[in-house]
Parts: structure tokens; sequence; C-alpha cells
């Protein structure tokens, strides 16, 4: 069986591309898809921990996950969609109405 | 086949608990679909309101015949906490309802959605105050916020509301990635078994020494995630801009409803699944506490506007409530801030009422819209001021006996310092209250008419006004009788 | 470790190959370009333009609603695998969750969100 320190190494790699691309990339889509990296990262952890210690609580919690990451993404993509046809943009640089 | 009827009978036995949010969640259900177009004609959207404050009555009527306990293996649990903070986001809801009348007559679209959103919301913050599972409280968590990134863009034709949304929406899913990254980890150092708060902190207890890292290290990013959910200063850069473009309503909503679902699950998560490593989040969490109260006050000095000022300001006011989640003592904690909370709703609600009567078209007021508010309209101008004055804390008003239970609490517990910071940010949050008050009484009125005031939010106003002057009156006791309903 | 070393070794033939057959082609192959050869082919018809065009909105509205549906989904496979285990039990909760997704569906179908102006 894979160790839990590779699988931690692999999940936490997957979160550190996620939350770099949240921090760097300025498209809003691109963003979005890097906090489906995010959840996939803590997703794995679920999935090996629930096969490490033989219970199906993970595998659960990470079924669970997937659907809610569906439904975000759906709202986040109508959001960005929405911002698009007012603005012509999906630059997060570019969404400055708001300051102050 | 008894593992089956096992189930079976456990769900019906357990159903009883989550009457309300069965409620709830129903009613919005059929809202969407059937009742819209066959019940009413569509486009009559007048009709919406008395319906959604119907359900949010019974749904009040139903918290009264929930009986307490755990159910659905140990995931949810019906208590004094629970309950308390199921009435301050209940009432907070009601109250939203009322001041979102004139916004909405004043579109062209259908806002079935809205009351809809508004109800969804709800039930996610009921589940999440009673959440005693790591599982509950991140999907009733992501219920309320993903509801509440819809409200903060409703305004789909404003630039500003979008806009709203979208920031609140990346900065919000980011946050939630975190969060559930950190539980991921706690569940592996608890053992990769049981997602239960009790079944947390034994677990964790008995965890071996060489996991140490990892319990830290969850604590931590379930730390940051709690942060940006409640908008504690280092991680509150979404909320004044949130506050800001979403529809003013919603932001009365956001800064009382879900604030007070999610300090709940603070408090239940770091008070009891956690309690065993406190010496992991005691001093991040003081920090965050300590930094949320500093830079609250001193960023609402600058602003100009009177939406981003209470979105700092609410800042400042989870920093002090997050004092009452360092307590050891978890019940008395919870109970101080939840009659913090609980007041807070009653101030907060009355000035945003305010905010909203004097606004104009959608648009952000300006805090020197208020000149003159005094002379023109007295008994308004006066509420205003007892808002105002009870979220400074002065004394003898309500907002003084809140944070003396909290401030009472934090001393005995030994946060000396913390309490110091708190007494200090305190007096300088009175300047920039006292500046809106010095507009209204001490400068000139603007030429043109003010806006007539409404029914619902004059309602709204009288409702918060006459609970912060009766509560004054019985401040010293307010404590014991938190206790004595069980909170 | 030593199961892993069969896969290795496969991954590193199955890399080879195509590498192979790229410097072989390079050799041997003989070259007369023109700019017909150059453009796309597309089942012989004349190739309409660049791949990377904006897509209407109403592609994204269709594939969000997609999308949801489509995960949703993933919560019927351990249904399905425990299906007598769990009895009525797990029939009254699939019941109880494809009724609120069938009603999503109902929903956005009554909005017009599916018609195709």
């Amino acid at each position: 069986m894979v160790s839990m320190n590779g699988v931690l190494l692999i999940s936490f790699l997957l979160l550190a591309v996620g939350i770099a691309g949240v921090l760097i990339r300025r498209n809003a889509l691109v963003i979005l898809m890097c906090v489906e990296l995010m959840l996939n990262a803590a997703n794995l952890n679920f999935v090996a921990a629930a096969r490490h210690s033989g219970t199906v609580n993970g595998q659960a919690f990470a079924l669970l996950v997937m659907g809610f990451a569906a439904a975000e993404v759906a709202v986040g993509l109508a959001l960005v969609v929405a911002l698009y046809r007012r603005r012509d943009t999906v630059s997060v640089d570019k969404i400055d109405l708001l300051k102050g | 086949m008894s593992f089956a009827r096992a189930l079976l009978e456990a769900l019906l036995r357990d159903s009883r608990l989550i009457t309300p949010q069965l409620l709830l969640v129903g009613a919005a259900t059929l809202m969407l679909w059937p009742l819209d177009g066959i019940l009413f004609q569509r486009g009559e959207k007048r009709k919406w309101a008395p319906v959604t404050l119907v359900v949010l009555a019974l749904t009040g009527l139903l918290m009264l015949g929930v009986p307490s306990g755990s159910g659905f293996s140990g995931m949810y649990k019906v208590d004094g906490l629970a309950r308390g903070f199921q009435w301050i986001s209940l009432l907070s809801a009601i109250a939203t309802v009322f001041l979102s009348q004139r916004m909405l007559d004043g579109m062209e679209e259908q806002t079935v959605e809205y009351y809809a959103m508004i109800l969804f919301a709800l039930s996610g913050m009921f589940f999440l105050a009673g959440a005693t599972d790591l599982v509950s409280i991140y999907f009733s968590l992501e219920l309320m916020a993903v509801c509440i990134y819809i409200l903060a863009a409703y305004l789909r034709n404003q630039d500003r509301s979008i806009e709203a949304g979208v920031k609140y929406f990346l900065l919000g899913a980011f946050s939630s990635g975190i969060l559930l990254y950190g539980l991921s980890l706690l569940f592996i150092a608890a053992g990769g078994q049981g997602t239960n708060l009790s079944a947390l902190n034994q677990a964790l207890a008995m965890a071996p020494k060489n996991s140490d890292f990892l319990v830290f290290a969850g604590v931590l990013m379930v730390l940051v995630g709690f942060g940006f959910k409640v908008a504690a200063v280092p991680f509150h850069q979404w909320s004044p801009d949130a506050y800001d473009g979403a529809p003013t309503p919603i932001t009365a909503f956001m800064a009382t409803a879900p604030k007070a679902a999610a300090i709940a699950a603070f408090i239940r998560l770091f008070g009891t699944g956690l309690h065993g490593v406190s010496s992991d989040w005691v001093p991040p969490l003081s920090f965050v506490a300590g930094a949320s109260m500093v830079w609250g006050n001193v960023a609402a000095l600058r602003q100009s506007t009177m939406k981003r000022m209470l979105a700092y300001s609410s800042i400042a006011h989870v920093g002090y409530m997050l004092m009452g989640v360092l307590s050891m003592d978890v019940a008395q904690g919870a109970q101080v801030i939840w009659l913090y909370m609980g007041i807070y709703l009653f101030m907060n609600m009355g000035a945003f009422a305010v905010v909203i009567h004097l606004q104009g078209k959608g648009e952000g007021e300006r805090i020197e819209d208020f000149r003159g508010l005094g002379r023109r309209q007295p008994v308004l101008a006066f509420a205003m001021m007892v808002f105002l004055l009870s979220l400074a804390g002065i004394p003898p008003l309500l907002g003084f006996f809140g944070k003396f239970f909290l401030f009472k609490l934090a001393i005995e517990q030994g946060y000396v310092f913390l309490t110091t910071l708190a007494l200090v940010t305190s007096a300088i949050s009175a300047y920039y209250y006292l500046m809106v008050v010095n507009q209204m009484y001490f400068r000139e009125a603007p030429e043109g008419d003010r806006p007539a005031l409404g029914t619902a939010i004059a309602a709204v106003v009288t409702a918060a006004c006459a609970v912060t002057l009766i509560g004054t009156a019985f401040g010293p006791w307010l404590l014991e009788w938190a206790g004595r309903i069980g909170v | 470790m030593r199961a892993y070393a069969a896969i290795l070794l496969l991954a590193l033939v199955a890399a080879c190959i195509p590498v192979a057959v790229w410097t072989l082609a390079y050799f041997v192959a003989p070259k007369f370009p023109n700019p017909t050869k150059a453009t796309n082919y597309e089942c012989g018809i004349t190739s309409p333009g660049e791949a990377r065009e904006k897509f209407h909105v109403r592609y994204y509205l269709i594939a969000v609603m997609f999308l949801v549906f489509d995960v949703e989904s993933v919560f019927l496979f351990p249904f399905a695998v425990q299906f007598k285990e769990l009895a009525l039990f797990g029939i009254i909760e699939i019941g109880i969750f494809l009724f609120l997704l069938l009603f999503g569906y109902f929903y956005i179908w009554k909005k017009g969100a599916l018609n195709w102006e």
C-alpha cells in the first residue's frame, strides 16, 4: 500500500499549485479551476485516509465534496458570465469599481 | 435487513430535529416552481414577501417544538447554542425581507428567487448552528455561502453588484478550499475514521507524536478558512467590497445572519472538536482577534461611505467576539458571544434600515448625506443615534453590556493584553460613530426632499430601537437570563 | 517497489517508440511543402477559420447545467452498489435526492433556460 506520507506530499503539491494559481493568475476562469484543484487535493487526503483506516467515512466525504464542487462551479461560472456580459472582461485586475 | 430498518427508524426519529429546515427548504423549492405561475401570475412579485414572512413565522413556530438532542449519527445536535444562534439568523432574515421591499419594487426582474435564496441560505445557517461533525459543518457552511454569493450579485444589471458577487465568490471559494484541506489534515491526524467532533477530540488526544505538525497545519488552515467566512483580519479583504457592492438589504443580512451561524460553528469546532489541542490555536486566534479589533476600527475611521464604514466596524465586532471563542470555558464563552451577537443584530439592522431609507437608487450612501437628519426627521435621527452609540458601546446603552460581559470573561480567562486592546479600540470606534451623529445634528441639511419613510423600514427601525432601549433597562440581568434559557 | 519496475519499464518503452518514429520520419520521409498541404484537414472541405474562436454565451449556460446534473449522478453509484443492503431506506433517500434533482430540471425548463432560440 502507498504510504500516507507519499499521499500527503502529492496532495500538498496539488494544493500548492492551486494556491499559487489563485494568487498569480488574473483570469477568473483559471482561478476557478485552481480552486477546484485545491478541493481535489483535499479529496485525495480523504480518500487515502479512508483506505488507510479501512473505513468509508473519508470516501463519503470526498463524494459529497465532488457534488458540492459542481454546484460551486455552476454558480461561479454563472457569475463570471454575468460579469463578462456587463464588463467584457474576466480579468480580476479590471474589476475595480469597489475600492476605498 | 435489520441494518436498513435501523437506518430508516433513525431517519424518521431524527427528522423531528430538523423540521424547521425541512419547512424552509420545502417552501423555497415550492416557491421556485409550482407556486410561481400557478398560485400567482408571473410578475405578481409583490406577493412573495408576505409568503416568505409566513414561511419564516411558521419556521419560528416549528423551532419552539423541536426537541433537544443529537441525531443523524451525531452529525446534528439541537441544544441551547444551536437554538440561540438559529433565532438570531431567523430574526435577521425576517428583518431583511422587510428591508428588501423598496429595492425589489423598483426592479423589473422576478423576485421569487431572491426570497427562495434567503430561505435556502437560512436553512444552511440552521444546519450550521447545530452541526457537530466535520461533514455537516463544511457542507452547511457552503450551502449558506453559495446562496449568499448569488444574493450579493442579485442586481445583475448593476456593475457594482456583479463585482461584489464575483469578488466574494472567488475569495469565498478559495477560503473554502483551504478550510477543506485543513479538515482533511485533521481527519488524517485523527486516524481517518470518524468525523464527529467529540470523536475527533478524543482521537487527536491519542494521536501519535509524529502527527503533531499535521494537527498544527490542519488547525491553522481551518482557522484561515473560518477567518475568511467571518471576515476577520487578515482575511477580511473581500468584506468591504462585498458589503459595498451588494444590495443594501443583503449587506445587512450578510453582516448578521451568516456571521452568527459561522461564529456558532467556530465555537463548536474549536471548543469541542479541537479543545484538546488548544495550545495550537490559541496564539494565532489571539492574533487574529487583536488584529481585527485594531485594523477594523482604524480602517473604519477613513471611510466616507456608510456601508464601508459599517463593514469595517463589523470586522472589529468580530474581533471582539473571537475573544469569547478563546475562552476555555466553552459554555460561558458561547453565552457571552450569543448575547453580543444578538445585541449586535438589533443595532446593525436598525442602522442599515436608516441607510436604506436614505438611499437613492442603489448607489452607496455617503456619510455626508446624513447632514441635518436631526432637524428633518428627528425621530429617525434619534433612533440612528441610539444604534450608533450602542454600537460604540457607550454606557448605559445595550451595546455596552454586550461588551462588558465579553471583556469581563476575557479578563477572567487571563487575556489582559487583548482586553486592554479591545478597550482602547472601542474608544477609537466611538469617534467614527460619533462623526455620523455630528453630521446628523450639527450640520446644515442640503437642499431637496428626503424620501418618505416606508412602512416596512419604519417597522424595522421601531422594533430595533425598542429592543435596544428596553434591553438597556434590563442590561445587568441579561447574562443570567441567557443562562436560564440554556444557551 | 519491485512491482512498479515493470510499469516504469513500460513507460520508458512507450516514450521511446514515438520518439523513434519521429526521428526516423525526419530523416527518411520526402518533404515537398505547399500551402494546401499545410492547412487543417476537415473531412476535405475548406477550413472555416481558427478553432479558438469565442463561443456564444448560450453554450456556457448549457455547460453549467450539464455539469451540475452530470456530477450529481455520482451519488447514484454508492446507492447502486449497496442497493440490497439499504433496502427501503436507500429507496427513500435516493428518492428524495432524485426528486430534488428532477425539481431543479423542471425549474430550469420552466425558466426557459433550455430554449435555444
